[in-house]
């Protein structure tokens, strides 16, 4: 058995020796100490809450935005074991090949590697997110007895499928924290610590490697972890922050020579009535509206812009749904029966919906977390966040849904009303998938990433970053269940280190 | 269970006629909007008056027949010749497949038909 260890009893000043430090108790922190619990490691988690929520080390993130309107920083997350898998939606899909590709008229795009590098751990990625059976774009297949998906002509957009995390008892979605505490509690040499703070990640004299890390407590207790291989996973706004902050020996913070730590954050905007869908027949397969269960899986059917037309078009990712039935107004209603009557389609049982949509971000080197001159209760500089978003990305997807538009009247099924247009419109139905992304960016140049095709921080040889803040370019694809194959990536390669 | 009654020939001959009559009362409520609609005229009026429906396309066509008028007549020159071949739904898909597309308040419609839309608001 594993010890569940609260910091605030350890004595001041000790010193933990281990082999492993894994920094955070999120779907990153935790798939990494299952993937390594058959192996000797000796590891140590630290997480700075508990098993639920508690308002003073959620405050620990707290911090100001500014620019391009953002979620608060405290609350778009969750500081306690699990995560930000506690509030989580559970929607899951793999990133497409052309997600990892260095698309060129996509600038700071690419992985350092294909998207077949991760492709092995994806199954075991699905199989710790609970989603039940692989199927994703075979979903048509799947849900061929619940209907039709709906009638395209040919072009660049198709339905494209979602799954849904689940736990045992279809309870959605699974909470890493609460599902896998017996899990971890059963591998032996875990010590899992809550309450504990890391507060400095310190450099060795000739920073090329980590020396030691500080926690502290709440309560203020401090004390000392000295591992041979440390990995940060504590999301990506933190990992920037405690690399920037950790700045003793570095003076720019820890692997952040080439002033790259913290650039290139990114979110998914999940703008609502984003076009108006409108199905001359009225008929749409209940799998668009709501979650379908079939063949061990929960499946969400949506529209996507396939990697050729991406390719083609020099689109961004998307993935749009179908949301709650709308009326029309006296235009739409004579733009339908105009529309459906001159392409001699009976229209008299037409229905219409509200659309909303994930969309990819371009990278952005000046959408930014840097530190601020506020100090939380550990005394450590709370982040800024400097947020950015130019209208070309929602232009990228304005033409992505003229394109499904015409592939409905191609088909005679449907038709599309694009519901918003200027910066004003967009910033009107703007919301964030909450999904923290690209501050510790991946890239064989040190000068263009932070960590190298290994996770590895460039110039820092024993430390290593997981989680979705390694994501160079992002996709439209919810990044959980990909940054935990990532992760599992991670761990092979730590296993040969180990070894 | 009882036998089903038997129809006398004189209840067949009140039903048969009771049903031509609803036949025709539904047909005419079908058609007779179509007698009546709208007829258009005008330098468009063999275009506009091909549509179903005008007065809905007229509606919608309102809010871009000012900017269209210059570009109009020579639309209406090549939907003309293309129907020579085709009718007006094929024309229409052929657009949308073929990527000719035009938004009209964000609706998104077949190129051919935003501009009979314009026309049709022209001929009103």
């Amino acid at each position: 058995m594993s010890a569940f260890i609260d910091a605030r009893t350890v004595p001041a000043g000790t010193t933990i020796d281990t082999d492993l430090a894994i920094i955070g108790g999120g779907p990153a922190g935790i798939s990494l100490a299952l993937a390594l619990a058959p192996s000797p490691v000796r590891m140590v988690l630290l997480e700075s809450g508990g098993m639920h929520f508690d308002g003073k080390t959620q405050d620990l993130y707290a911090g100001s935005e500014s620019g391009y309107p953002y979620l608060k920083l405290e609350g778009s997350r969750l500081r306690y074991l699990g995560g930000s898998t506690n509030h989580w939606g559970g929607w899951c899909r793999p990133l497409s090949e052309i997600d990892f590709e260095a698309r060129d008229w996509l600038a700071h795009s690419g992985w350092p590697f294909a998207r077949s590098e991760i492709e092995p751990y994806f199954k075991r990625a699905q199989s710790l997110v609970e989603a039940g059976s692989w199927i994703y774009d075979d979903g048509d297949a799947a849900t061929e007895t619940m209907g039709a998906p709906l009638k395209l002509g040919d072009g660049g957009v198709y339905t494209s499928w979602f799954q849904f995390s689940k736990m045992r008892g279809s309870v959605l979605p699974t909470h890493f924290g609460h599902r896998y505490a017996d899990d971890l509690r059963r591998i032996p040499r875990l010590s899992l610590y809550s309450n504990a703070n890391v507060t400095g990640l310190r450099l060795a004299p000739d920073a090329a490697s980590l020396d030691r890390l500080d926690v502290a407590t709440l309560t203020g207790k401090h004390f000392t972890v000295r591992p041979r291989i440390t990995v940060l996973a504590a999301g990506a706004m933190e990992n920037a922050r405690l690399l920037l902050a950790s700045n003793d020996v570095a003076a720019r913070g820890v692997g952040n020579d080439n002033d790259v730590v913290g650039r290139y954050f990114a979110d998914h905007p999940i703008p609502r009535d984003t076009a108006t869908l409108v199905v001359f027949d009225g008929k749409l397969a209940p799998f668009y509206l709501t979650n379908a269960t079939t063949k061990g899986a929960i499946l969400r059917a949506t529209f996507s812009p396939s990697e050729d037309y991406q390719r083609k078009r020099g689109a961004l990712g998307s993935l749009t749904t179908v949301e709650g039935q709308v009326k029309l107004d006296e235009t739409g209603q004579a733009a339908v029966a105009a529309t459906a009557s001159a392409l001699g389609i009976d229209a008299t049982g037409a229905k219409a919906w509200s659309m909303g949509c994930g969309l990819e971000l371009a990278p952005d080197p000046n959408r930014r977390v840097t530190l601020g001159t506020e100090r939380d209760a550990l005394d450590m500089p709370r982040l800024k966040l400097q947020n950015r978003v130019a209208d070309s990305n929602f232009a990228h997807y304005r033409e992505t849904m003229k394109e499904l538009g015409r592939q409905l009247l191609a088909s005679r099924t449907g038709m599309i009303r694009l519901n918003q247009k200027s910066h004003a419109d967009w910033l009107s139905v703007m919301d964030w998938g909450n999904h923290h992304m690209g501050t510790t960016r991946m890239s064989d140049d040190p000068k263009q990433g932070v960590v190298d095709a290994d996770s590895n921080v460039h110039g820092v040889g024993n430390l290593y970053i997981a989680g979705s803040s390694v994501f160079p370019t992002y996709g439209a694809s919810n990044p959980t269940m990909n940054l935990v194959a990532l992760t599992l990536r991670l761990a092979a390669h730590l296993r040969k280190q180990f070894a | 269970m009882s036998p089903p009654p038997k129809l006398s020939r004189r209840s067949v001959t009140i039903g048969g006629i009771a049903a031509a009559g609803v036949a025709v009362v539904a047909g005419a409520a079908y058609e007779l909007p179509k007698l009546f609609k709208h007829r258009a005229h005008g330098e468009y009026a063999d275009l506009v008056n091909r549509l179903d429906d005008p007065d809905q396309a007229a509606l919608l066509g309102k809010q871009v027949a000012d900017a269209a008028d210059g570009a109009l007549r020579e639309a209406a020159s090549d939907i003309r010749t293309r129907l020579a071949h085709t009718s007006l739904p094929d024309l229409l898909a052929e657009d949308a497949a073929s990527g000719r597309v035009n938004e009209i308040d964000g609706w998104v419609l077949p190129e051919s038909l935003a501009q009979l839309c314009a026309m049709a608001a022209l001929a009103q």
